[in-house]
């Protein structure tokens, strides 16, 4: 019964161009929307899952029930461009129709954190400035992906021409994979698939016509094509290959030439006869962003660029950044000379979002009350840098500053940063030395324990607990795991801090590989990192337990030389966590191994010990690592292994229902005896040609059992007179017989071949 | 005329894409732009090289067998497609623009690597005539259908195909009388009335032939020796007119004539009797009675190349056959008028002594009317013979509905369609 209906409903839901056409059409657009993916150019990229598989769905449907080009188009390219916008606002449609009102709030603020992203990559744009904002490109991206798909679709199924779009999406590809520098197989993979399936639909148009024309034709057609188009594909695709590794080859031949002294001779020569001619400089190898305080590796931009988030360069060093006299109190609770922040975390990097400023004069207070002094800290900072003054870095939050300001804030008192204002007439040394009084309260954590999340403003909760929807379950299960049963957000934010000073603490790390979540990875698969690797994922797990966080940026304050006086160098630059709490604000927290902590109970020093034996023990040990993701490969290879097991068994189908095994049997032996100069005549009858292939058997072939090759022939040959002289055989065709044959003809055949082989051999013998 | 080769391109936009990638590999030299634009400029190279190889290498004769058949026979063609190149050939279309009635050669073939390649197409002719065998071509394409190769044959056979004839006829031959009213001097191989002496016993000679009073008379057998009739010539006169006709095709009396025309001259040939041929079309065709096969041949071609078209009635056709007619001729008289306006013209072939038998389609069985009937009763009145026949009485020269196969085959698109292939071949 079951195979019954599973047959039934095969047949109902089987596309009419058949299984192996949409197989193939499935596969390409799978392997495209794989080589882009592969990139990672945005760290949502997921959105190409999501408008590829609108594409392909809405076009599918309208391709086959549409009758006005226009208005499918339209609705093609309004349906892609609404699944990309679902997308990034992070609904889920079937979580809005059964939903709770949970589900609604998440969308509205998912919804949110999108249009404040538009807007402000859109002023950004629109002001000038280089943006580092990708949800235009995101955007862009998936349209581009799903309207390619569509295309294809398209296509294949209603102009039966898919070639050129394939090439067009090759293109694409190439873009792709040279910009992006990507890998050229998956590229190839595609290009490989989508000519097959530019084979398959050849001959389904060539079949077509040939039914409208009444024509008769042969069903085995339509599978020599598919074989010859696999092979001249396979074949091209190595010479492809073959002829870029042959290009390599060459190039690294004319750089060692390049390099060799005949050639440097030869520079020297031409630089000492022509040395009046001035070349052009050659443009500065592309620097990429410092990967923290060592500077081992060179991500793409986006991700923890140290200079994105501090402005420095990235060859961190001992140079001096400035020096800072404190006064006013005994020593400062915060080890962190603080200069911004960041709100919005896109699952590759960091962005401040949009921010608003005011002007300020010298002296005027900074959105905070009246403080006691003895909660005071004063600092006197000079900028020796030697550029600029960027910005006002302070221990702690800001409470005054002797300078024209201009003060950043997110929401009403939610200072973000401070940079002075210009002031012309004032001269560069005093410009870049200013005072500086910021909040020195330490906090006791009996009393953050005691802070409520629900007391924390609106604007906090809804610009600081967001997160982009790649972030994987494990991370937010492994945050709820290590927070356990803790019921205050203080005693949360600990046991989240103590648990990520386990992951060792390295400058050497490989930059974060693409299209992979950056706190996912460090958590799971490299497990050790630097400081914004630890206080990203601090963040990051801290606003999946839905506590308002942020990243802090600044420099790590260097222990005292005498007389409060320290100096910050280049090396010292950090990032940290901060989380909100209920009227007292912004709390800092280093979940950084190697550094000490903070927090409401801190009472180290400069010159202390790392502290982790204050802290309470981790709540759980790292997770083991995760394995390499193999499915890049495992995909097409599945595919195409799926593909040609598809094709060996459509072909032996065929071969069977248009010409039953015995027939082919029979075929085959007699081409191969016509090899031998037997089966020339094509009067002969089976029966006859039976009798000479055994005479010629017996008397040329060694070792042949006579008995044995008389009942194999003359079961095969009155098979064969059955099969086609005598009555329909009954159905279904006993495979005992098809098996049987089979055997025959193989006997048949190996005395054949190795006559044949015995023969040819003869002919290379010298007497 | 030699064959016409043309290749032409049947994608031209993936070359734009070319276009691009070789852009990509000379101005951004990156490895993935000299890849793919070898994958693709390579297929589009290899596809034309394959194509353009099987356009210079491969051949294809079509040799007819025969180029005068009657219709319902086997009209016989050969197709040897040779490959004297190594590149295996995936397809191979033949498309066939011949004129014959039902007769279409073009098939699609996947020959593979064989050198030679041989089949027989065959087709049962429908309706006679003189057509046109070609002009033919034939395509093969590459894989991926970037180009595609068509030799054109304008050469040209010419086929004609004479009516099939049928034996077993409603209508007798008229015995008519011979001018000179003596007997024949050609002894017959058949038994007659008239014996006119005996001979020797051959072997293989009926038993019942053998004279007894000679054999016993001369002690060795004896067989009777039988003359031929007394008959005259017959004219085999056909109303071709074009007012007078009824039904088309296989089934009007165009067709029923001709067929009835050709069968009366068949036993006339058998029969020994000279027959003639008197038409009366757009152009009169008249064919003297002569004895033989070569007379037959002769009725035969005649009646493949007719077409009732003609303006004459059989008022004015048949004082023109009473002239031309030698006196104690018989005359069949093949017609679908009806209206017995011609009845008085008759009274030119009493007047000479000829007989007629006069064979009348009943119009209403052709979808017309008038009643044969009473125009019969009217010219047995008048001394003459009378027959008439019905539609489909003489026999269907071929049957259609077996000329051809049906077929059931799935379109690419999932359709189960019925197709008409081989034409029965």
């Amino acid at each position: 019964m079951a195979d019954y209906l599973v047959a039934i409903a095969a047949r109902r839901f089987a596309p009419p161009e058949g299984w192996l056409a949409f197989g193939l059409l499935l596969g390409s657009t799978l392997l495209f929307l794989l080589a882009v993916l592969e990139i990672a150019w945005v760290a949502d990229d997921g959105i190409l899952f999501s408008t590829g598989a609108v594409g392909f769905v809405v076009a599918l449907l309208l391709v086959r029930k549409g009758r006005y080009p226009a208005w499918d188009a339209a609705l093609t390219g309004g349906t892609v461009l609404a699944a990309a916008f679902l997308h990034l606002s992070r609904v889920s449609p079937w979580r809005l129709l059964t939903g709770s009102a949970a589900a609604w709030l998440d969308w509205r603020l998912a919804l949110q954190l999108l249009l404040v992203r538009l807007e402000s990559w859109a002023s950004e744009v629109s002001r000038g400035q280089a943006t580092r904002e990708t949800i235009v490109f995101t955007l862009l991206l998936g349209l581009a992906a799903g309207l390619l798909v569509a295309l294809l679709v398209w296509a294949t199924i209603r102009k039966r021409r898919p070639l050129p779009v394939v090439a067009l999406m090759m293109v694409a590809l190439a873009a792709n994979t040279h910009f992006g520098g990507g890998s050229p197989w998956l590229a190839v993979w595609f290009a490989l698939a989508g000519f097959v399936l530019t084979a398959v639909t050849h001959a389904g148009v060539l079949e077509s016509r040939w039914i409208a024309q009444a024509i008769d034709y042969s069903e085995e057609i339509r599978q020599d094509l598919i074989v010859a188009a696999c092979i001249a594909g396979a074949v091209l695709a190595g010479l492809s290959l073959l002829v870029n590794d042959f290009n390599t080859r060459l190039t690294r031949l004319a750089l060692a030439f390049q390099q060799s002294d005949v050639a440097r001779a030869l520079d020297d020569t031409l630089s000492r006869a022509f040395g009046g001619v001035q070349a052009r400089p050659a443009p500065a190898p592309p620097v990429g962003p410092g990967s923290g305080e060592g500077g081992a590796a060179a991500p793409e931009p986006g991700i923890f660029p140290r200079d994105f988030l501090l402005g420095d360069p990235p060859e961190l060093a001992e140079t001096p950044v400035f020096e800072a006299v404190l006064s006013g109190a005994d020593r400062p609770v915060t080890f962190h000379w603080r200069f911004t922040s960041y709100a919005i975390y896109t699952g590759r990097g960091w962005l401040t979002g949009p921010e608003t400023s005011v002007d300020l004069k010298a002296g005027a207070p900074l959105g905070q009350e009246v403080i006691r002094p003895e909660l005071q800290i004063t600092q006197t900072v000079t900028w020796v840098a030697g550029d600029t003054l960027p910005g006002y870095f302070t221990l702690g939050p800001p409470l005054a500053i002797d300078q024209p300001v201009r003060a950043f804030e997110r929401t009403p008192d939610d200072l973000i940063r401070i940079i002075p204002r210009l002031d012309p007439f004032l001269p560069a040394a005093a410009a870049n030395r200013y005072t500086a009084v910021s909040l020195n309260r330490r906090i006791e954590a009996a009393v953050l324990r005691q802070a409520a999340l629900a007391e924390v403003p609106r604007e906090i909760l809804d610009s600081y607990t967001r997160l982009p929807g790649e972030i994987p379950n494990r991370v937010r299960r492994l945050a709820a795991e290590v927070a356990g049963d803790r019921d205050n957000p203080y005693d949360r934010a600990v046991a989240l801090e103590s648990f990520l000073r386990q992951y060792p603490y390295t400058l050497e790390v490989e930059p974060v590989p693409a299209g992979v979540e950056v706190v996912d990875y460090f958590l799971f698969t490299l497990q050790r990192g630097y400081c914004d690797y630890y206080a990203t994922a601090m963040v990051v797990m801290a606003r999946s337990l839905g506590l308002p966080a942020r990243l802090g940026v600044g420099y790590l304050s260097r222990p005292a030389e005498g007389a409060g006086r320290q100096r910050v160098l280049r090396a010292d630059g950090h990032s940290w966590a901060e989380i909100y709490f209920a009227g007292f604000g912004w709390v800092e927290f280093e979940p950084t191994a190697p550094f000490p902590t903070l927090g409401g109970e801190s009472e180290t020093n400069l010159d202390s010990e790392p502290i982790e034996n204050r802290l309470a023990p981790p709540a759980l040990p790292p997770p083991r690592p995760a394995g390499p993701a193999l499915w890049s490969w495992l995909v097409p290879l599945f595919f195409f292994t799926g593909l040609v097991a598809y094709g060996i068994h459509d072909q032996r189908r065929a071969a069977r229902r248009l010409r039953v095994e015995v027939v082919w049997s029979y075929d085959r032996l007699r081409r191969r005896a016509a090899r031998l100069g037997w089966g020339e005549d094509p009067s002969r009858t089976p029966r006859e040609f039976g009798a000479v292939l055994t005479a010629n058997l017996l008397r040329e072939g060694r070792g042949v059992e006579g008995r044995r090759l008389h009942q194999a022939v003359d079961r095969l040959v009155g098979r064969l007179e059955r099969q086609v002289y005598g009555p329909p055989p009954p159905l279904p065709v006993d495979e005992r017989d098809r098996a049987s044959t089979t055997g025959e003809r193989r006997l048949i055949e190996s005395l054949l071949r190795r006559l044949q082989i015995r023969r040819l051999l003869g002919r290379f013998r010298p007497f | 005329m030699g064959p016409h080769v043309r290749i032409s391109v049947r994608s031209g936009w993936p070359l734009l894409a070319l276009f691009f990638l070789l852009l990509g590999a000379v101005f951004l030299q990156g490895a993935i732009w000299l890849i793919l634009l070898v994958f693709l400029g390579g297929l589009y190279a290899a596809s034309y090289f394959w194509i353009r190889y099987l356009a210079t290498y491969v051949t294809v004769r079509r040799t007819l067998r025969s180029r005068l058949v009657s219709a319902g026979d086997r009209l016989e063609e050969r197709f040897e497609l040779i490959n004297r190149g190594g590149i295996p050939i995936i397809w191979v279309e033949i498309a066939d623009h011949s004129n014959v009635p039902g007769y279409n050669a073009s098939v699609a073939r996947g020959v593979g690597g064989e050198p030679v390649t041989r089949w027989l197409f065959s087709a049962r002719c429908r309706q006679r005539g003189h057509f046109q065998v070609g002009p033919w071509e034939w395509m093969t394409g590459d894989p991926f259908g970037l180009f595609t190769a068509v030799l054109s044959f304008p050469i040209v056979d010419e086929v004609v195909i004479h009516p099939p004839i049928h034996t077993e006829l409603p209508v007798q031959l008229p015995a008519g009388r011979r001018a000179d009213g003596l007997r024949s001097r050609e002894k017959s191989l058949r038994a007659t009335i008239n014996s006119a002496g005996v001979r020797d016993y051959r072997p293989l000679d009926p038993l019942p032939w053998i004279h007894w009073p000679t054999t016993a008379r001369r002690g060795a057998l004896h067989v009777r020796q039988f003359d031929l009739d007394a008959a005259g010539d017959i004219w085999i006169m056909l109303d071709f007119s074009r007012e007078s006709q009824l039904g088309s095709g296989l089934d009007g009396t165009e067709e029923h004539a001709v067929l009835l025309a050709a069968s009366l001259g068949a036993v006339a040939k058998t029969n020994n009797r000279p027959a003639g041929l008197a038409v009366y079309g757009r152009e009169p065709l008249i064919l003297p009675p002569g004895l033989g096969e070569n007379q037959q041949w002769k009725m035969l071609q005649a009646l493949a190349f007719l077409r009732a078209d003609g303006e004459v009635g059989l008022e004015k056709s048949l004082p023109d056959i009473a002239r031309a007619a030698r006196r104690g001729t018989a005359v069949v008289l093949i017609t679908a008028d009806l209206s017995g306006a011609w009845l008085p013209k008759l009274d030119h072939l009493r007047r000479k002594g000829i007989a007629l038998t006069a064979v009348l389609f009943e119009r209403k069985t052709f979808g017309g009317s008038g009643q044969a009937r009473l125009l019969a009763r009217e010219i047995v009145g008048l001394g003459f013979d009378a027959h008439i026949i019905r539609q489909g009485e003489v026999g269907r020269p071929i049957l259609p509905e077996r000329a051809e196969e049906i077929v059931y085959r799935v379109t690419p698109l999932g359709k189960v369609v019925a197709v008409r292939v081989g034409a029965d071949g």
